[in-house]
């Protein structure tokens, strides 16, 4: 993105292919899905929550390295450097051309986010409610003061996760009130207005896509199943 | 004469003042003893779910079980002595409720202790169904007590 030619007749650049996308729109409603079984204590729906955001985001993790250009880590996880040329010199700065996917700053709350979804599910899998009564699968292997602090890191984690997911509409909105930029639609439709020079981005193919779903999907059936206790 | 005097009247004003500072040892007692018993009764209990949930429940793990659940349920009763609730200034999840709406508090935990004793005589009859049905009615006693008369943290 260093040559910008704007003399070029505004276009439009598929940056997000219909996986993304998928994942990304399944995630809202599975999360809100999940907060209010556990309020209301639907325990049986809340795994089955749990157990869904366990398949989306171990197939998310295997699309970060399998599937398309800017899906993958290796494309929006950049050095400190990285971070700190775009925080100072695109970030704030009208004119400067748009992130052709992720940007420098917002690929790592993506990696926060997964991270931390990641660990909610870990924790999830061992916990143990107050009376004994309902439990995580995996927390038969571990004794009820483990199954306890599980569960209270369980309930630490889903804060920081709605602190992240308010940090990432302020951003949005950031984008679109500062930068005049609008981030939602091309998470919708998969592309953006693009100006000037394209970036080569590859997609790969959506049979590939449904093929890692399907392995993700029956990982995680096949691992409760068969050691899970639910 | 004046300051032995004194000296008296402000040693027993601190007594005092500490005496109705600090809960009774009493009441101390109560509330480790319960807080003691409710995390043995969780943890017992989370095993035998635990057992159940494998499908084919080892009863001779489960017996003892539930056999400490029931023991430690009809001990349950005495440990709430008044003046152990928040007021007590200890760390206790004990709402003031159960001191003013005690017939309630006092029915649920009658509730709780007749389905313990009722888990331990599935338990030791083997049956594998009975002991599920128990364990649901007990789970609900939990919840119907501490929705109404333990603290949300």
């Amino acid at each position: 993105m260093a040559k910008a030619d704007r003399s070029g007749a505004p276009a439009r650049l598929r940056i997000w292919d219909l996986p993304t996308r998928l994942f990304h729109w399944t995630l809202v409603p599975l999360l809100g899905f999940a907060w209010w079984t556990a309020e209301e204590r639907m325990l049986d729906w809340h795994r089955l929550a749990g157990y869904s955001l366990c398949a989306i985001l171990l197939f998310r993790l295997i699309w970060g390295v399998a599937g398309s250009s800017t899906a993958r880590f290796s494309h929006f996880v950049g050095g400190p450097a990285t971070v700190a040329r775009y925080v100072r010199g695109s970030m704030f700065n009208r004119s400067a051309t748009p992130a052709p996917g992720h940007n420098p700053v917002g690929g790592w709350s993506v990696v926060a986010m997964i991270a931390l979804l990641a660990t909610q599910v870990a924790l999830g899998f061992f916990s143990v409610d107050i009376d004994g009564m309902e439990s995580g699968p995996f927390a038969y292997l571990v004794d009820f003061d483990t199954g306890r602090v599980a569960a209270q890191w369980h309930g630490f984690i889903f804060n920081l996760i709605l602190a992240l997911t308010a940090l990432h509409v302020v951003a949005i909105l950031f984008y679109l009130l500062h930068r005049r930029d609008n981030l939602v639609g091309p998470m919708i439709s998969g592309s953006r207005r693009w100006t000037g020079e394209q970036p080569a981005l590859r997609f790969t193919s959506g049979r590939k896509a449904i093929a890692i779903f399907l392995m993700s999907a029956g990982a995680t059936w096949w691992l409760i199943e068969q050691f899970g206790r639910a | 004469m004046k300051l032995p005097l004194m000296t008296a009247c402000v040693a027993v004003g601190l007594l005092a003042s500490y005496a109705a500072y600090a809960a009774s040892p009493a009441v101390t007692n109560a509330v480790k003893a319960r807080q003691a018993s409710y995390k043995e009764i969780g943890g017992a209990f989370k095993s035998i779910n635990d057992e159940l949930k494998s499908g084919a429940p080892d009863m001779n793990s489960v017996k003892p079980l539930a056999r400490d659940i029931a023991s430690r349920a009809a001990l349950l009763p005495k440990y709430f002595p008044k003046g152990s609730g928040p007021e007590s200034g200890l760390k206790t999840r004990a709402r003031a409720e159960i001191w003013k709406d005690n017939a309630t508090f006092v029915k649920l935990q009658t509730d709780m202790i007749a389905a313990a004793r009722s888990l331990d005589a599935a338990a030791a009859s083997g049956n594998a169904a009975s002991l599920g049905t128990a364990r649901t009615a007990l789970g609900g006693t939990c919840k119907s007590c501490h929705d109404r008369f333990r603290a949300e943290l």
